[in-house]
């Protein structure tokens, strides 16, 4: 078959998670295939899917970490932090991607670019991490709390950028308008 | 924007936690401990509620992978998923000799695939109608 301008032979374009599973379509949250339509649904279902998941699983984590107290096991301790750790990685993940774009809730934004919540939350890290090395608190408690820190330190990061692409974008916006 | 995000990090925050909660449930057994048992369980169950929650959206809306929904559509796949999910309640249930934890993942599989089959099924029908319904205006 020549490649010619009348036969063009197109790219076969596959996203990682596509080729991660092997192929175009090989489960249920595949996009392969899709037109722009089909893809505007997927996302909007698989997106409010996905907060109400993330919470569900968020509280189960919260239990694995009140059944490490109960049962007082390590392993169930280490799994229950795990667990509580992937979240929080999410979490943060998808704050970082939205904020890189802008799109973060304004509100939210606004609310969690404020200097007191960097100030307490380290604060809050750091009376726990003690709390931890000196024994004083529960393991399961103290871990909760750093990883919260964490979450809250992450979250101020990514609300101060999001403020500062929505300003580029606007200074961007009077610039091109002035001209 | 966000919701293309969003979905992205669902499907793999989805795989992780399932994998997650089947590990658990093998620690869980591993343990002997019935509240850990029974909050890995409950986990599992929670993916395969939220997974046929997504397919049965999707499906209405005939938005279904339409490779993904032509496999699944497949009758073999639903007896496939109803006779996995008979043997393991029965060996469970009236053998007797199967851990619980090895019943949870089969059933959960179970189910996912005769979910998958009646959610491709109509993925199909929606888009029949559509088709339909799209040459009828002509």
């Amino acid at each position: 078959m020549e490649n010619n301008e009348y036969n063009v032979i197109e790219k076969e374009q596959r996203d990682t998670y596509d080729k991660f599973f092997g192929g175009r379509g090989n489960n249920i949250f595949s996009e392969s295939g899709f037109d722009e339509m089909q893809k505007a649904r997927n996302y909007e279902i698989g997106f409010r899917i996905f907060r109400v998941f993330f919470w569900a699983v968020y509280f189960m984590a919260t239990a694995v970490m009140a059944a490490a107290i109960a049962v007082k096991s390590t392993l169930v301790l280490v799994i229950g932090s795990a667990f509580m750790a992937v979240c929080d990685l999410f979490y943060l993940l998808y704050a970082a991607k939205v904020s890189s774009l802008g799109v973060m809730n304004l509100d939210f934004a606004k609310r969690m670019s404020q200097k007191s919540i960097l100030i307490v939350y380290i604060f809050v890290g750091v009376v726990w991490i003690m709390n931890l090395f000196l024994g004083s608190a529960t393991a399961a408690a103290a871990i909760m709390m750093i990883l919260l820190s964490i979450l809250y330190i992450g979250l101020y990061i990514c609300a101060k950028r999001n403020m500062k692409v929505l300003e580029k974008m606007l200074k961007d916006d009077s610039d091109s308008g002035e001209k | 924007m966000s919701r293309e995000v969003g979905f992205r990090l669902f499907r793999t925050f989805f795989w992780i936690i399932y994998l997650f909660s089947a590990f658990m449930l093998m620690a869980a057994a591993a343990l002997e401990s019935v509240p850990f048992t029974a909050i890995s369980a409950g986990l599992m169950a929670l993916c395969t509620v939220f997974y046929l929650i997504y397919a049965a959206r999707i499906s209405s809306k005939g938005a279904l992978n339409r490779k993904f929904a032509e496999s699944m559509s497949k009758k073999y796949v639903m007896f496939f998923g109803i006779f996995m999910l008979v043997v393991w309640l029965f060996k469970f249930l009236v053998k007797k000799g199967t851990n619980f934890e090895v019943v949870a993942i089969w059933a959960n599989i179970a189910v996912m695939y005769i979910g998958n089959y009646f959610c491709s099924k109509r993925n199909m029908k929606v888009l029949e109608k559509m088709l339909k319904d799209d040459s009828g205006e002509e």
